[in-house]
């Protein structure tokens, strides 16, 4: 089973996230901010992160250079969140505006990138 | 006698001293008489004194009568004539050259008149060649005199026009200073002094690295390549520091003005402090990040709970699946509003950027009639499409495409009735990818469609059907279109239907 890294600060996104990932057949660990999803990627198998910018303390962008720091460059990485400024980074493999995305679509996005069949 | 005659003769005679030898001549008679009557009465006798006396009278008469043919005869030929000539050369002599000396052939000075008329002939012609010469260069004079006054007058009128000029440099109020090619400054005018904070006297004959050199040296190499080698304005934000040693933000402006050979005479430039308008424009941008997360942020979380809910909505009883459907739909119409005020704001400040990467335009269409689908749930319309399995890739902005896509399709749904369908068509051509949205809903009126693309219009029969609405949408949509150097059109029938033709590059060029 698929496991995917939900980095969000906001407590209610994370669990409707969650909820429609689990429901999908899809294993999901929630990280609140960057520090935490830094050490989760340390630790833990990661198939993909849903990664947001804004957050308290490390940025999402910080949060990718370290990632890379720590050799996982190779994670695909979804941007997820509602702060539309950013070019790509490497690794970024999709940045989707929150307010602007249904929870269908992130599945359907996640499913495209791990290579998942409906 | 005849010899003190002959003595006088070539001596120059007035009239005057006529007199004096004719008394001379006279008393002399008598003494030739005294003489004779001597001579006379000692050969004869007593008695015949009174013939001695009458022969002495006689004598006298005779030599009187000589004298006065002899005086006749010279002043006519001699004196008198000598006088007359005198009187002509006088004449000569104050500068009468026409005058000519009447040539007598018994003339006694026929030969000197002859020489003065030939005198006064030469010196006539001489007078009237320099007389010609005189008038030809007084001539020449007076035309060169008027064109120089002509050309004074050009030259105050320049002088006017070039002071006026200058005048306006001087006093404009914004920053102009001149420099030579080689950097040096040549003039400053006031406004100059008021950004750098040095005077005018401290600027020229510097260079602008008096208050310059704030930026790296790749900048200053671009700028003299620009100006010097391309010879074609540079124009550039930069950081200057002024006199009291504070850095400000400026646009500056570098002009090479060239010659008629094409070499640079010299270098125009103008700066602009912009410190204040760059603080702004930060600030609308903190701004717009702000305000875009704080809002964004809460509607994702209603939008996304309400898609759980939708999710199983079949298990609700109808009102609730109702209620849910209508908050959801509410939900997504302020999604859009705010990325259209997003958008909107960005473009007015010029900070909407294009990130253009390789799009498959299948599957962006596709994803855009799952959202529409699920956002007009409750609006009974078809949406049906030409497109096949090929990806349609395209160089272009996914986000910046989704939205002008998004928007025609929402409004063809939002402008149909229940029951009708929308096509979506994809062609693609040599550089560009055209799409067109096509429904049979309500239709453009004909007096309305040239001001469809304004901001904020509506049309009549739009406002009368649907209550909400910006008048933003295709304004924006227009705007993005533009924005990714593509074009926009429609067609449309007053209840009939509309289409609209969108064509993309279907390589972005950045430039543009």
């Amino acid at each position: 089973m698929k496991q995917i890294l939900v980095v969000d600060d906001e407590k209610y996104l994370r669990e409707a996230l969650r909820e429609k990932l689990e429901k999908n057949g899809l294993r999901v660990v929630e990280a609140a901010n960057g520090q935490e999803a830094i050490n989760i990627v340390e630790r833990l198998p990661i198939d993909l992160i849903l990664l947001d910018l804004l957050m308290p303390g490390l940025h999402g962008t910080d949060v990718i250079s370290k990632i890379h720091e720590i050799g996982k460059e190779n994670i695909p990485i979804i941007i997820l969140t509602n702060v539309d400024t950013g070019s790509y980074q490497t690794g970024v493999v999709e940045y989707l505006i929150k307010s602007e995305t249904s929870l269908s679509t992130i599945l359907f996005k996640i499913k495209h990138h791990l290579g998942i069949e409906d | 006698m005849v010899i003190s005659y002959l003595i006088i003769l070539p001596m120059k005679i007035s009239k005057n001293s006529w007199l004096i030898i004719f008394t001379l001549f006279f008393v002399s008679a008598i003494v030739i008489g005294s003489i004779v009557y001597a001579i006379l009465t000692s050969y004869l006798k007593e008695e015949s004194l009174p013939l001695s006396i009458l022969i002495s009278f006689v004598s006298i008469f005779v030599i009187s009568v000589i004298f006065v043919i002899f005086y006749f005869l010279f002043t006519r030929n001699t004196t008198i004539s000598t006088d007359d000539i005198t009187d002509e050369i006088i004449r000569l002599t104050q500068g009468d050259y026409t005058y000519k000396f009447n040539i007598d052939s018994d003339d006694g000075h026929y030969r000197i008149k002859h020489a003065l008329n030939e005198l006064s002939d030469k010196i006539e012609s001489l007078f009237k060649h320099f007389d010609e010469e005189v008038s030809k260069k007084v001539a020449e004079i007076k035309s060169s005199m008027i064109a120089v006054e002509s050309q004074n007058v050009i030259l105050k009128e320049t002088k006017m026009e070039l002071e006026k000029y200058r005048q306006a440099v001087t006093e404009a109020p914004i920053h102009i200073i001149i420099t030579n090619p080689d950097g040096k400054i040549l003039y400053a005018n006031k406004a100059s002094t008021k950004i750098t904070g040095y005077s005018v006297s401290e600027m020229v004959g510097n260079t602008s690295a008096l208050w310059g050199r704030q930026m790296p040296s790749e900048f200053y190499q671009k700028l003299w390549k620009t100006i010097k080698e391309d010879q074609v304005p540079f124009i550039s934000e930069l950081t200057n520091r002024n006199k009291d040693g504070r850095l400000y933000e400026a646009e500056i402006r570098i002009v090479p003005v060239l010659n008629p050979d094409n070499q640079i005479a010299f270098y125009v430039g103008i700066e602009e402090d912009i410190t204040q308008r760059k603080q702004t424009d930060r600030m609308k941008t903190e701004f717009i990040t702000l305000a875009s997360h704080q809002l964004r942020t809460p509607v994702t979380i209603i939008r996304w709970l309400l898609e759980q809910e939708i999710s199983h909505i079949d298990s609700l009883p109808k009102e609730d699946a109702a209620t849910i459907n209508a908050v959801y739909e509410a939900t997504i119409r302020m999604v859009e509003l705010i990325r259209t005020l997003l958008n909107i704001s960005r473009l007015d400040a010029g900070k909407l950027i294009v990130y253009a990467q390789d799009v498959s335009v299948t599957n962006l269409i596709r994803d855009i009639i799952k959202n529409i689908t699920l956002r007009f749930k409750s609006k009974n319309i078809e949406i049906q499409t030409s497109l096949s399995d090929n990806k349609q890739i395209i160089y272009t902005d996914p986000g910046l495409l989704t939205q002008i896509l998004e928007n025609l399709l929402s409004n063809a749904v939002k402008y149909s009735n229940s029951g009708q369908k929308v096509y979506i068509n994809v062609s693609r051509f040599e550089k560009e990818m055209e799409i067109s949205v096509a429904d049979q809903g309500i239709g453009i009126p004909d007096n309305q469609k040239d001001r469809i693309f304004e901001r904020f219009f509506r049309a009549d029969n739009v406002i009368a059907t649907l209550e909400e609405g910006s008048g933003l949408g295709l304004y924006l949509t227009k705007q993005l279109v533009l924005l990714l150097g593509g074009s926009i059109r429609f067609e449309s029938v007053r209840d009939k239907g509309t289409t609209f033709f969108v064509k993309i590059p279907i390589k972005f060029n950045g430039k543009k």
